[in-house]
């Protein structure tokens, strides 16, 4: 590629992989590769660093959030590759100093070499003084601290010399794909874009479920669901979004269940359509945002009795965590403020007032049987609206 | 629009005022403010338009500013308040509109000691604000008619009770501030017999455009809130909206004309849906209220979810005041200062009419509420 943009990536728990590295790696090059289009772009592997080459036209931003929102990406800069001589790093090292951290000019910076190729006629540390004379030449105010600086130029000897300086860091994790695919009941609350958030670390590929109940909740809240979608889709690396037509579902539960049941039997209902979709999509496991004892239906009896609904593995990657914990990883990710957006996801009229907390599993399954609600389940699988975000997270029009 | 009952949030431009919009603004293209002859033919223009508002008013052209509206108008008064040398005190009634209330922070800010009356049923009663005010009152702001319950406000009595308390403790008289944007143009007042010393206006409530309204204001050491060309003698910087003024002052003489029958029309339908709607909680009361608001409850639908059944069915209505959509905690306020039963203030409905409301549509309105509210109940 003439004239690309040269990125350095650094990859974290890949690297440690055994014999299924290749399969990791592939994964990952494939999930960067796919942001990035329609602009064209190159991988290569070297040594527990990946070169990204990207056609010129990308601006910088689109690679930068690309890498930014891929798990497996530890750390990435911008980065030149220049001839093995003396002149050329040089060069490089003046281009460097024009660019941010440098170009304040002031501060505490350290040179960092390294040599897989042996013969260059440097060793590293007369190397890292080369660099050092270099960044004094344009910037003199600049001080070494070789132990804590503030900024750091590096260099690598390879089949050519790269030099790029203090890098960005990405979300480290393992690249999505990587560990099968689930389902994520997403609310529009704060927790379930961040329980999608964590499963996707571990390399899970989502697709999101989000039950609408018109007119009882309004278009607003699935406006906020969609635009959660979106903004996790980038660390998902794409997902769908199936909007639940679920209104005739829950009037007939509100008619027919004991009124303190009826929260427990609209987690019934759900985890059985979210079981259906799972398996027209291929899922093997559903993820969900709940944490022990934060709402009356999170209960350990209250989680066993929504679990016997599912055959597939529910996953709860925030069940031992504390609010604090939560909101912290929302502010993060960017979907706090969305989450907090003031439109019920479920009516009040809906919510009864003295729930049951500790459903008795066999008891309560009865209840749910008697309820007769598989028509109304079908229906609404049948009616799922779905939306499709890229992996950079744009809503494709339908 | 005949599923309409949203008039209080804005009502629907008149013919007439559109035609007198397009009118003015084609003849009277120039700024009054300039000096040429065209110039000089806007500015009589607008001399008359503040002459003609004033006698529909009935009171003195020297009282009227014209603004972009109620909004403005109430801003004007209170950011006059932040000029004075001296922080002080303010008295609101609980239940105003968030233009007014939502000085409360800014002026806390500035030092002000500001409080808040409740209104219970949406009545704020003399004695409270009489037992409100202290030696430091600079100003008390108390609407005519309330915005969410249609209740009209004992103005009358609420000034008398200040003036007493004035020479009571011999105090600087007391700013009295009326907004009165859901009264022009559909109940009969007199500003000079209420005796306040400023009220507000919206056009857009009348049948008028939206963007422009009224301050009257008696009182000096009033200040801008917007500067400039020294527009409105001071009191409004910016090119005047003359054919929007014009409009304005259409509708208002539309409306002023019209009052009386205008009022029975209104009243009967009033009546027809408390009486289509009589198994509902009907939160505005019979006395003492605009015939134009009717606020009934709906539980136990939250009042959203009533609105959108509503629209869905063909039909506008208001949950809570259209102002302060998206900030419920704002008409949560307002209904604890009405003293609500949180359960009936959780699911009210504002029905607003206008004289080219049907019967026939308020029936239909009134079998739509009544279909939601039994298959709920």
């Amino acid at each position: 590629m003439k004239n690309g943009q040269l990125y350095l990536i650094k990859v974290g728990e890949i690297a440690l992989k055994g014999l299924n590295r290749d399969f990791f790696e592939k994964r990952l090059k494939g999930n960067i590769k796919a942001k990035l289009r329609p602009y064209q772009s190159y991988i290569n592997t070297q040594k527990g660093r990946l070169f990204l080459e990207v056609e010129e036209a990308c601006p910088p931003a689109v690679v930068e959030k690309a890498l930014s929102t891929s798990f497996g990406v530890v750390g990435f800069s911008k980065c030149l590759k220049v001839e093995k001589t003396d002149e050329a790093i040089r060069e490089a090292a003046r281009l460097l100093m024009q660019e941010e951290p440098f170009n304040s000019g002031e501060g505490t910076f350290k040179a960092d070499s390294r040599r897989a190729d042996k013969s260059f006629h440097l060793t590293s540390y007369q190397l890292d003084c080369l660099l050092a004379e270099e960044v004094h030449r344009i910037h003199p105010a600049l001080t070494v601290d070789v132990h804590h600086p503030q900024m750091t130029i590096f260099c690598e000897i390879r089949d050519k010399a790269y030099l790029y300086s203090s890098p960005k860091s990405g979300l480290g994790g393992l690249p999505v794909s990587t560990a099968g695919r689930g389902m994520l009941l997403l609310s529009g609350g704060i927790d379930s874009p961040v329980a999608g958030y964590q499963m996707a670390q571990r390399g899970l590929r989502m697709e999101c479920i989000y039950f609408h109940a018109y007119p009882y909740t309004s278009d607003e809240a699935l406006e906020k669901v969609i635009t959660l979608a979106s903004l996790i889709a980038p660390y998902l690396q794409g997902t769908r979004l199936h909007v639940v037509p679920f209104t005739e579902a829950q009037l007939h539960i509100k008619a027919q269940a004991r009124p303190e049941e009826t929260t427990l039997m609209f987690r019934a209902a759900m985890m059985q359509v979210s079981n259906m979709l799972a398996e027209k999509s291929e899922a093997l496991a559903l993820v969900t945002g709940e944490a022990l004892s934060q709402v009356a239906s999170q209960t350990v009896e209250g989680l066993a009795f929504s679990d016997s609904f599912s055959d597939l593995l529910v996953l709860r990657p925030l069940v031992g965590l504390d609010k604090g914990q939560i909101i912290e990883t929302a502010r993060r990710i960017g979907t706090y403020e969305t989450s907090i957006l003031p439109y019920e996801d479920c009516c009040t009229i809906f919510s009864p007032k003295h729930p049951v907390t500790r459903p008795h599993k066999a008891e309560t399954r009865e209840h749910y049987e008697a309820l007769e609600m598989h028509p109304f389940l079908v229906e609404a699988v049948a009616n799922t609206k779905t939306y499709d975000f890229t992996p950079l997270g744009v809503l494709l029009e339908t | 629009m005949s599923g309409y009952f949203d008039n209080a949030a804005t009502t629907v431009p008149s013919q007439a005022a559109l035609q007198t919009y397009r009118e003015v603004a084609l003849s009277f293209p120039a700024n009054p403010s300039s000096s040429h002859s065209e110039g000089r033919k806007a500015a009589r223009l607008l001399q008359d338009l503040r002459q003609q508002t004033a006698a529909l008013l009935k009171v003195d052209a020297a009282s009227i500013t014209f603004t972009a509206g109620a909004t403005e108008a109430n801003g004007i008064i209170l950011s006059s308040l932040l000029w004075k040398q001296r922080a002080d005190h303010v008295l609101f009634s609980g239940i105003e509109h968030s233009s007014i209330l939502q000085w409360n922070r800014l002026l806390t800010q500035a030092g002000w000691d500001v409080s808040t009356i409740d209104a219970p049923g949406a009545l704020i009663e003399a004695s409270g604000v009489e037992g409100a005010l202290n030696e430091r009152t600079r100003l008390a702001a108390i609407m005519l008619v309330n915005n969410t319950m249609g209740t009209i406000q004992p103005i009358k009595e609420i000034v008398q009770a200040v003036r007493r308390f004035e020479r009571r403790s011999e105090t600087q008289p007391i700013h009295i501030h009326c907004d009165a944007t859901q009264a022009l143009g559909k109940i009969d007042f007199d500003l000079q017999a209420l005796g306040v010393d400023s009220a507000s206006f919206s056009a857009h409530k009348f049948h008028g455009p939206r963007g422009v309204g009224i301050l009257y204001n008696t009182r000096a050491n009033i200040e801008a809130l917007s500067r400039g060309g020294g527009q409105e003698r001071g009191l409004r910087g910016g090119t005047e909206n003359l054919p929007a003024i014009a409009a304005m002052v259409t509708a208002l003489t539309e409306a002023m004309e019209g009052l009386e029958t205008h009022r029975a029309h209104v009243s009967s339908l009033n009546d027809l849906l408390r009486e289509r709607l009589k198994e509902l909680p009907i939160l505005t009361p019979r006395e003492q209220a605009s015939p134009y608001i009717l606020t009934i409850s709906m539980p136990p639908l939250p009042s959203q979810v009533a609105e959108r059944m509503l629209s869905d069915a063909g039909f506008c209505v208001s949950s809570g005041s259209a102002c302060s959509h998206n900030a419920r905690q704002k008409s949560a306020a307002a209904h604890n200062a009405m003293r609500l039963e949180p359960r009936l203030a959780e699911s009210s409905i504002r029905i607003s009419l206008c004289p080219d409301t049907t019967i026939e549509s308020a029936e239909a309105l009134a079998e739509a509420i009544l279909a939601i509210y039994r298959n709920h109940r």
